[in-house]
């Protein structure tokens, strides 16, 4: 009975990657022309591309929870749902993170690889939704979200720049900092677990776990940039402190629910 | 002390000055700082860094870096070059 269940995962985790692959398609093929055809400027277009990806996430992790691949627990992810002008923070334990949380906001700005942007496939989607490709200098990057967040975006950062290195301590890069620093706009800090660990970095797709994995995503209080470091600094020290103090908030927060900050 | 160095700046000065805001401004572990130090991957400094760095050495020197100049730079040691090349313009 365990074998089989085993057996069925594996199979059910291939299939929901092939069609993660083959939703992306069909939103190039058929929804793309669609909203490029429909009335309203490049915001709206933006807005309805990003609503379109937001549910076809949303079909995706129903998929898998519905075949018993994983198990969802949400907490106050209505935040995430209405977050507006709000810099969204995360760490990055799997590689369905950002797939679980657009699944949950019908609004979302993120950074995309170079690649992606470029994809003949899913480039145009991409663009059209509005994110941000990081094929920039960090200079430009930085100031292209601190613009989607003045906007209104809830722009969406995995300030660990990469999936968590299991076993390792959490380490984030700066440029969620340079963001936070370059606007007013408040941190939703989104916390992520995942149990037994699935999907991390340098783990193929068919290595699952002996059993359904546990998802949990709890959206946490938002924070100010201000309030976690001094007034005052400089910005190269300002930059680096709020590096250093979100890192601990994140390795508290993750700490605290019994799961090893490293 | 001979007048042209009082006009010229030594490596050695210029090095110092140097470490003095990797210190003060970036929290660069005193102790890493050598000239073959890499700026972006021993010092860990990332590009917006490399732009204030080069914000205060136009203060230190009083003369404009053009962002070109900057780009190549690697190592401490091809900071104080550059800063020498800066002074003898």
């Amino acid at each position: 009975m365990r074998k089989l269940n085993y057996l069925w995962r594996l199979l059910m985790t291939g299939l929901a990657f092939s069609l993660f692959s083959i939703g992306g398609l069909a939103i190039t093929l058929f929804a793309y022309p669609v909203i490029r055809l429909m009335p309203g400027g490049p915001a709206r277009r933006r807005q309805r591309m990003q609503w379109v990806i937001h549910k076809m996430f949303g079909v995706f992790v129903g998929f898998m929870c519905t075949v018993g691949i994983m198990r969802l627990h949400l907490n106050n992810a209505e935040a995430l749902a209405n977050a507006r002008g709000v810099l969204v923070l995360a760490n990055h334990p799997t590689l369905i993170d950002v797939v679980v949380m657009i699944s949950l906001m019908p609004r979302s700005d993120c950074v995309v690889k170079a690649a992606l942007w470029n994809s003949p496939f899913l480039g145009g989607v991409v663009r059209a939704a509005g994110y941000i490709s990081n094929a920039k200098s960090s200079e430009e990057l930085v100031e292209a979200c601190v613009g989607a967040l003045r906007q209104g975006g809830a722009l969406v950062i995995f300030p660990e720049g990469t999936r968590t290195r299991p076993g390792e301590p959490l380490r984030f890069l700066r440029g969620a900092a340079h963001i936070a620093l370059g606007c007013e706009q408040p941190i939703l800090p989104v916390v992520l677990r995942c149990d037994p660990p699935t999907l991390s970095k340098g783990r193929p797709w068919y290595d699952i776990p002996p059993r359904r994995f546990e998802y949990r995503l709890d959206v946490k209080s938002p924070l100010s940039a201000r309030d976690l470091i001094e007034p005052d600094l400089p910005d190269t020290l300002a930059v680096r402190r709020l590096t250093g103090a979100l890192e601990t908030h994140f390795a508290l927060e993750l700490a605290a629910h019994g799961q090893p900050a490293h | 002390m001979k007048m042209d160095n009082i006009m010229a700046l030594s490596d050695e000065a210029i090095f110092d000055a140097l470490k003095k805001i990797l210190v003060e401004s970036f929290e660069t572990p005193e102790d890493q700082i050598t000239p073959e130090a890499n700026l972006y991957e021993d010092l860990d400094l990332d590009s917006i860094d490399a732009v204030d760095l080069a914000v205060k050495l136009q203060t230190l020197t009083g003369k404009r870096i053009k962002a070109d100049e900057f780009k190549t730079v690697r190592t401490v040691a091809d900071v104080v070059r550059a800063v020498q090349a800066l002074l003898a313009r």
